[in-house]
């Protein structure tokens, strides 16, 4: 018995279509929601890569600042459980006729208006010049509150989103930045790092 | 049904566009992710590799710090061919001046770069036998000087009486100028006439002097004979029937060289030493010079009844002061500028062995290389060997007598770190193999009891106890430095300062630190450095091996007439062929070098140019250093050295 065969232009039947439709909106709409999810998340990843990368080059170079510093001109150096959240320094720029000659004052420092970090020199004659680094800084510390506590365990009372702490010849850094991702979470970042004043007077050496 | 099959193939290539869009879409964001990706690790590893190549040019830095401390010019590698340092290459570039030495230092990395540089103030004091908290010495010594890297103490050194000086009276107390009455001394030119004076009037044929004190002008003086006629012998004399012959360097030296007539200088206080008689001194031989003792405290010397003497100067701290009897001082007596503070013993971190008494037959070897041990002592009859190059660190370092200690230090330096005590026993025995004092150092970081060093010994080293007692017997000889807290010598001790060395361990002050600005050429190529230096068949030198071979001083020593002295100690690469001194008629030189035997890296070699006076004869010379005899007496009228 032969049976009749379809035709090859004959489409399918609506059921075929709705069932085909129905599967393809359910596989699409996970298909997006997975991809927004990823997308999400690596933009949070990102986000708290490029923070922590910032953060670090923001360390590194207060504390390649630090460490080209005179011992002696660094002020104020407070040290634990105080800190501060600016410094001022000198460099040392080179030795002529057996003198060494020291850079015009220089502060790195926290700005608290717009929650910046500030590199500044101040010639005496001249305009001061102004570079700001990062305005992504926590106005304190992460975990900390100002509330007169310790409240991170670090050792330190109320420290700022910048914060210095000195003792003899080594300056700890140490600095949090936030920052709103995409979808108005808060990522946070914290660096720290302890270096040591390169330039040291021969009373400084003796301890 | 050919238009039916032609639809049909329609429709499926219109599928194939399709899904190559996608596919091509698709695989574009996979690149761009790709992109993205592979850029922020480059970027991490360039901020890492940026931070090693910082440690990596500090790490050289500290290199070359110490290698100054060790008499090395702070110069490791070159641009063209760094060592290796770590995981990564460095150089360090050492340029020196009259007082700073600045060392640029620049580390790579991967692709980090970073250059650093410190300033430093060079010490230009010679501690050579120093005491830092006083020295009072009331029994019979001497002290003197020689530069290794010119000449062995044994050659140098004459065995000679003080006679003359015991006639000497002083015609100026402002300037210490001595006339010798008891010396005499004459000459023979080439047609054999000799000449004889029966007084050595050199220091007052100064006319203020002539005139002062009524002295008529010895014929040495107006005639020409001794500086146009290097034939001429010149002797000294006693007054006994024996002669020194003075070298042509001692001639000049002893303000004799010239028809100069100005002679009024200290030198001539260290000349009596040259006139021998047939009585040997009971001091022993002696260079008759170039010895310091200092301390930062007062120094008193006494030995009335037995002959004592500094042959060289005397440097008391800026608050005390110098008192002496019946002790010669040939040299200047001084203070010091400022009191010299003496930096601790570094010893380096190596792990403690268990100590050990080696009391064998056999000799125990200590391999070359870094070693530490608790304690060691050899006992009678037992040899310890110590090779180099390499640096031990001991507890207790202990030599009983009849024990024998052995130092190899001919294949490379040897340092010796003791923390606790030093008990070099009368009986022990102690050689070493180098006769440079720069080969070897005992470094004692601070010692309870007294560094005993009664051991018999011809000590070719320095001794660094800046923070200890150091009680030195008759046997030990020292030929090199010798830096304690305080000093106690044994009846008869010979010390030797070896002015080849910097005089102790004493390492430039540092005047500053900054980073620098990386090389251009450096910057410009990220690339991986061991490809851009090094080809797959090249190794590039570890840096305390590049820091022992490829690192040259060369000691250019000017003599002027009047008896001022120019040490040229510079680093390899100040000698370029612009450097180029001509020095004037009146100036002897010597141009000696160390390390110039041993290979440079990347094929250079040292050359030298230089045109001198010899017996009348203009010589010359251009080539390789290696070939070259140096130059020993004569007037230099010019010379170059350079490396290509």
């Amino acid at each position: 018995m032969k049976r009749p065969r379809r035709s090859s232009t004959a489409g399918l039947s609506l059921l075929e279509l709705l069932l085909a439709a129905a599967l393809l909106a359910i596989l699409l709409q996970k298909g997006i929601s997975l991809m927004q999810q990823t997308a999400r998340q690596t933009n949070e990843e990102s986000a708290a890569v490029l923070l922590e990368e910032r953060a670090q080059l923001v360390l590194e170079r207060i504390a390649r600042a630090v460490m080209g510093s005179d011992r002696d001109t660094l002020i104020p150096d407070h040290a634990e459980p105080l800190s501060t959240d600016d410094i001022e320094y000198r460099i040392h720029l080179g030795v002529q006729d057996g003198e060494v000659v020291w850079s015009d004052p220089e502060a790195i420092g926290l700005e608290d208006v717009d929650n910046s970090v500030f590199w500044m020199r101040m010639p005496e004659d001249a305009p001061e010049q102004r570079v700001t680094w990062t305005n992504l800084v926590r106005p304190f510390l992460e975990g900390e509150l100002p509330n007169g506590m310790d409240d991170n365990g670090n050792g330190l009372i109320d420290e700022k989103g910048l914060s210095f702490t000195v003792d003899r010849n080594a300056v700890t850094i140490r600095l949090s930045l936030d920052r709103l991702t995409s979808d108005g979470r808060q990522i946070t970042s914290t660096v720290e790092t302890t270096v040591t004043c390169r330039n040291l007077s021969e009373e400084d050496l003796d301890t | 049904m050919r238009s039916r099959s032609t639809h049909h193939h329609q429709r499926h290539g219109s599928a194939l566009v399709f899904a190559l869009v996608v596919v091509t879409i698709v695989a574009g964001m996979s690149y761009s992710l790709l992109r993205i990706t592979t850029f922020t690790t480059q970027r991490q590893a360039s901020s890492t590799d940026d931070k090693r190549a910082f440690y990596v040019a500090e790490a050289g830095l500290a290199e070359a710090y110490y290698g100054l401390s060790r008499g090395y010019t702070g110069a490791i590698g070159t641009s063209d061919q760094p060592v290796l340092l770590g995981d990564g290459l460095a150089w360090v570039d050492a340029t020196r001046t009259d007082d700073e030495i600045l060392l640029r230092s620049t580390g790579l990395v991967g692709s980090g770069r970073a250059t650093v540089e410190i300033a430093l103030q060079s010490i230009d004091v010679e501690l050579g036998i120093f005491a830092d908290e006083g020295i009072e010495l009331d029994v019979p010594f001497l002290i003197d000087g020689f530069d290794s890297g010119v000449e062995p103490y044994d050659t140098t050194a004459r065995t000679g009486t003080i006679q003359a000086d015991d006639n000497h009276s002083v015609v100026d107390e402002a300037n210490q100028i001595l006339f010798y009455e008891g010396l005499y001394y004459r000459y023979q030119n080439k047609s054999g006439d000799v000449y004889s004076y029966d007084a050595f009037f050199d220091p007052l044929a100064h006319p203020e002097y002539m005139e002062k004190y009524g002295i008529e002008p010895s014929p040495i003086y107006d005639s020409s004979i001794l500086a146009s006629d290097s034939d001429t012998t010149l002797q000294l004399g006693t007054g006994g029937t024996t002669w020194t012959t003075l070298t042509e360097r001692e001639r000049f030296k002893y303000g004799m060289y010239a028809a100069q007539e100005y002679f009024a200088t200290l030198s001539l206080m260290e000349a009596p030493l040259l006139a021998s008689d047939a009585a040997a001194s009971p001091l022993g031989p002696s260079t008759g010079a170039d010895g310091v003792i200092g301390s930062n405290g007062g120094i008193s010397l006494s030995s009335p009844d037995t002959p004592a003497a500094v042959y060289g100067d005397i440097l008391h701290g800026p608050e005390a002061g110098f008192e002496s009897s019946g002790v010669t001082v040939s040299g200047t007596v001084g203070a010091l500028p400022e009191e010299v503070q003496l930096d601790p013993v570094r010893v380096p971190g190596v792990v403690m062995l268990p100590g050990f008494v080696h009391d064998s037959a056999l000799p125990r070897i200590i391999p070359s290389g870094q070693i530490g041990y608790e304690s060691v002592s050899v006992a009678a009859g037992s040899e310890l060997i110590l090779v180099g190059p390499g640096a031990a660190v001991f507890g207790d370092l202990r030599l009983q007598p009849g024990s024998r200690l052995t130092i190899l230090n001919g294949p490379g330096p040897v340092d010796l770190y003791v923390t606790g005590t030093v008990d070099f026993q009368a009986g022990a025995l102690i050689e070493t193999e180098s006769d440079q004092a720069i080969d070897l150092s005992l470094q004692v970081v601070q010692s309870f009891l007294p560094v005993q060093l009664y051991a018999m010994s011809r000590f070719h080293g320095g001794i660094y106890a800046p923070g200890s007692q150091v009680a030195v017997g008759r046997d030990f000889e020292v030929f090199g430095y010798l830096v304690s807290r305080t000093l106690q010598l044994e009846e008869g001790v010979r010390l030797h300062f070896d002015t080849s060395t910097s005089g102790s361990l004493l390492l430039p002050r540092l005047l500053g630190w900054k980073i620098e600005e990386i090389p251009v050429q450096v910057r410009q190529n990220r690339g991986d450095p061991f490809r851009i230096f090094y080809t797959d068949d090249e190794q590039p030198l570890e840096a305390p091996a590049a820091l022992e071979t490829d690192c040259w001083e060369i000691s250019v020593k000017i003599w002027t007439w009047n008896h001022s002295k120019n040490n040229w100690n510079r680093p390899d690469e100040m000698l370029g062929p612009a450097v180029n001194y001509q020095p004037d008629a009146s100036e002897w030189v010597e141009i000696k070098s160390r390390n110039f035997s041993a290979p440079t890296t990347g094929g250079k070699t040292w050359h030298v140019r230089a045109t001198w006076d010899d017996n009348a004869n203009v010589m010359d010379y251009e080539g390789p250093f290696e070939s070259f005899g140096g130059i020993n007496g004569g007037h230099v009228l010019d010379w170059a050295l350079w490396w290509q």
